[in-house]
């Protein structure tokens, strides 16, 4: 009877974590490689680069996104995390801060390149919460000019499924550039 | 670590006179057994008298036996901030990593003050000389203003989430939606198992026993958004804490802190959701939460432990998934829109809305293919080469195209996904009844958690049953002591009915022990596995009854079968399931075809009746039958019948 319930447990548990555990160690194997894949992600563009304090080699947070196509970070489930230096318990290390100056570029690519998708629709749209995050990162006056400004320019800033974080917000600050009263208003890359 | 300890008998031995030192060292004594001493360093009081900190590794402790000497660590803290070196450890991913205790402890420090057990005039001295960047720079990106928790709601189909997950969010914002607050921006620190194997059966052992290593991680919380909201279709339940800014600035410290700690990850006990209250209750000593937890902690109770402390939650809001969000504006639409939106994802014969719709119909029938498309791919979009990524970019465009902007969704939670509103986790009962061949007999059931389907339904996803160790026992008229009548270790039944938008299949999985009652092995107890597979269809709408069928496969193991000690059966399955009001039923039946076993044949089938008064209490009426046969002989019947009260606790 014993020996029935313990195999029981022992099974059991396996049911109810088996789920998590290959989707977990895959990210474990793919943590380690993430920082090399940063470079070719940061693709070069023909239009103008807009400067970036770290260059091409990224704090943590940029490569943790875009290493192996992006997929570990959202294979994530419910109790387990990655096991990631440069993601992980190091509070503090990454060098990414608020401070506004040309770092601005750099929190524009965590933040597009962790929520792309989303974007692209807010963008598509003309309204989200995206675009409200983006807006007060750039320091901008009004999210809805924004908005409506990114609708009229989707194909410049979404040309394709392909296109880099680090080249969406280079079209993003360039239309905000091209339009007068946005220039005026996103005080932080203006 | 040794030549410390050294450091610090040397110095209690040489600075100032013998008296003083021990008056300083007998506060030190008492301070050491204060309540939010032991908090700051995760000590609880261990079996044998003593403590033990739940911290395990890490450079948390800077005396030797900080782990388990409170006192110790206590005099190690109180040496260490007042002198210049600093403290050489390994960090929990085993990197070195060295920091002034100053700067690495900052809610010590805070605590230390308070309680005047430094020299100020030395910590001066120290502080000009060494820099707390890395601190500084931690607050300094969170810039919080406020705190809340947040609770990832359950998804069924992912069993591991089914007991859900927690999390804390610093918000930049004083409350969680205030003004030009935008919580995407905002820091998460999540605390997880540091998962580094790829075998299940070494995956449960180190889940269970705590194998494990627990990590803190500061993440930022767009990412927990797109991983939970997004690519799991889960809820998330924000908790704003009333925290007063110095409990807020503690926190923050302590937080910091415990990213130089290692903790042992106990998946039903030492959890995340266990750990996070730990650090609240640290900055915040008024609050007592995790006292009044069992030994096992499922995410659900914390939330609910919460909201019973006076004071501890001050707002609550919610954050719809991709999928709530579609679901929300697709219930809005007309008929031609509904069409449309058909044609679009599922026949897929048109790829755009028809002109002839108005232009704020084709907005929100393109919206909603869009968010059609992000909730069922996405693995898919994650490759900009797939399909599903050319499609959605497609619809992109010619949403865009249409130039005018979308009004955001509003999503009313369904109040069955409100996690803090449901039935408590534990539920025991006891019942009386009659079997068919052994005649009268009372019981009594225990069940750690969570829910089945004829539970209280509020604050549960619908038509979701997740339960773990659910033991059924009974004593018979004519037996001499009680039996296990069925154990279930796990029990998962999930049921989504069809519907034009959501082709998902039905499925449920058994794991566990019960007294059987045929031939083979009359009233033994059979070890068992169970799996089925089907599809469910509510015709009569959302509140009539769900009907469903399943396949099911069974393998049943008792040594004492007559025959080979596994046996096997395949067969299908039908059910029905219904509520109205208080009262919900459930009606299944189902036939197995056995190999390796006397009685080929089997059928089976149960009715449930549930009255649920409250969500503490509930009575239930429960009916099973059997019929087992062989082709030669009678077939064989029995039955038996129980009522039964419910508390769930």
């Amino acid at each position: 009877m014993k020996k029935i319930i313990l195999m029981l447990a022992v099974v059991g548990m396996g049911l109810s974590v088996a789920a998590e555990a290959a989707p977990k160690a895959k990210k474990k194997a793919e943590a380690a490689p993430a920082t090399e894949q940063v470079a070719p992600s940061h693709k070069s563009s023909a239009r103008k680069s807009f400067s970036r304090p770290y260059g091409m080699a990224g704090c943590g947070l940029g490569s943790m996104v875009i290493g192996k196509r992006g997929a570990q970070i959202f294979a994530a489930t419910t109790n387990g995390t990655f096991a990631n230096q440069t993601f992980g318990i190091t509070f503090g290390t990454l060098n990414c801060q608020d401070s506004p100056n040309s770092e601005v570029a750099m929190r524009m690519d965590h933040f597009v390149a962790a929520n792309k998708g989303t974007l692209a629709a807010d963008i598509a749209k003309g309204d989200g919460e995206a675009i409200g995050s983006l807006s007060t990162i750039m320091g901008c006056d009004s999210a809805s000019t924004l908005g409506t400004e990114m609708q009229k320019n989707f194909n410049q800033i979404f040309p394709s499924t392909e296109v880099a974080p680090n080249e969406i917000t280079d079209s993003i600050i360039s239309v905000i550039r091209q339009n007068d009263s946005l220039a005026g208003s996103c005080k932080k890359v203006s | 670590m040794r030549p410390l300890l050294l450091a610090i008998i040397a110095s209690l031995a040489l600075e100032g006179s013998a008296s003083a030192t021990t008056l300083v060292d007998d506060r030190v004594v008492e301070l050491a057994k204060s309540q939010q001493w032991l908090r700051l360093g995760h000590w609880k009081r261990s079996l044998f008298g003593g403590h033990r900190s739940e911290v395990v590794g890490g450079g948390f402790f800077l005396a030797p036996e900080g782990a388990t000497s409170p006192v110790s660590e206590l005099r190690a803290t109180v040496h260490a901030m007042q002198s210049p070196g600093l403290h050489q450890y390994r960090t929990p991913f085993e990197m070195p990593d060295e920091q002034h205790p100053l700067c690495q402890f900052p809610a010590r420090f805070e605590w230390l003050k308070q309680n005047h057990l430094l020299d100020l005039e030395a910590v001066r001295r120290v502080q000009k000389t060494i820099d707390c960047k890395r601190f500084e720079d931690f607050k300094r990106t969170a810039a919080a203003k406020s705190v809340s928790v947040v609770f990832s709601a359950y998804r069924i189909n992912n069993p591991s989430s089914a007991f859900g997950h927690s999390l804390l969010r610093l918000n930049k914002g004083t409350t969680s939606e205030d003004g030009e607050h935008h919580e995407l921006l905002d820091q998460g620190i999540n605390f997880a198992a540091d998962a580094s194997t790829s075998n299940p059966v070494s995956y449960v052992f180190n889940g269970l026993f705590g194998g494990f290593k627990g990590l803190y991680s500061a993440v930022p919380y767009f990412y927990k958004v797109r991983e939970y909201d997004d690519f799991e279709s889960r809820d998330l339940w924000s908790y704003d804490l009333g925290l007063d800014p110095a409990e807020l600035e503690m926190l923050l410290a302590h937080l910091w802190e415990l990213g130089t700690a290692t903790f042992n990850y106990f998946y039903l006990s030492q959890n995340c959701s266990y750990q996070i209250l730990t650090a609240i209750e640290a900055a915040a000593p008024r609050f007592s939460i995790t006292e009044k937890l069992p030994f096992y902690v499922i995410p659900a109770d914390t939330i609910r432990q919460m909201l019973k402390t006076p004071g501890l939650v001050t707002r609550i809001s919610h954050r719809a998934s991709a999928r709530s969000q579609f679901d929300a504006l697709a219930s809005g639409f007309s008929m031609p829109e509904m069409d449309a939106l058909q044609r679009m994802v599922i026949q897929r014969d048109i790829l755009l809305p028809p002109v002839e719709l108005a232009v704020e119909s084709r907005a929100r029938v393109l919206d909603s293919a869009l968010g059609f498309v992000d909730y069922r791919f996405p693995k898919e979009l994650l490759d900009p080469k797939s399909e599903a990524a050319q499609w959605k970019q497609e619809l992109l465009v010619a949403r865009a195209g249409l130039g005018i902007r979308s009004k955001p969704v509003e999503v009313v939670p369904d109040p069955r996904s409100i996690p803090h509103i449901g039935h408590e986790s534990a539920r025991a009962a006891v019942d009386f009844g009659r079997d068919s061949t052994r005649g009268n007999f009372v019981g009594a059931q225990m069940r750690f958690a969570l829910h089945d389907l004829v539970d209280p339904a509020p604050g549960y996803p619908a038509h979701s049953q997740v339960e773990f160790f659910n033991l059924k026992i009974r004593a018979y008229d004519s037996g001499r002591k009680p039996e296990i009548d069925d154990f279930a270790l796990i029990r998962i039944f999930s049921l989504s009915p069809l519907a034009p938008m959501s082709r998902e299949k039905s499925w449920r999985v058994e794991l566990g022990a019960r007294t059987l009652r045929d031939s083979d092995c009359d009233r033994c107890l059979s070890g068992f596995f169970e799996l089925g597979g089907g599809a469910a269809v509510s015709p009569w709408g959302n509140s009539g009854p769900v009907l469903l069928a399943l396949g099911e496969l069974k393998t049943e193991f008792a040594p004492s079968f007559a025959g080979s000690s596994i046996r096997l059966g395949v067969g299908p399955s039908l059910g029905l399931v219904q509520s109205a009001g208080p009262l919900t039923g459930m009606i299944r039946a189902g036939y197995q075809r056995r190999v390796f076993s006397f009685n080929p044949h089997a059928l089976s089938a149960t009715a449930d009746l549930r009255w649920n008064r409250s969500e503490a209490f509930a009575l239930g009426l429960g009916l099973r039958g059997w019929i087992n046969g062989v082709s030669s002989q009678p077939l064989q019947r029995s039955w038996d019948g129980t009522m039964a009260a419910y508390f769930y606790f």
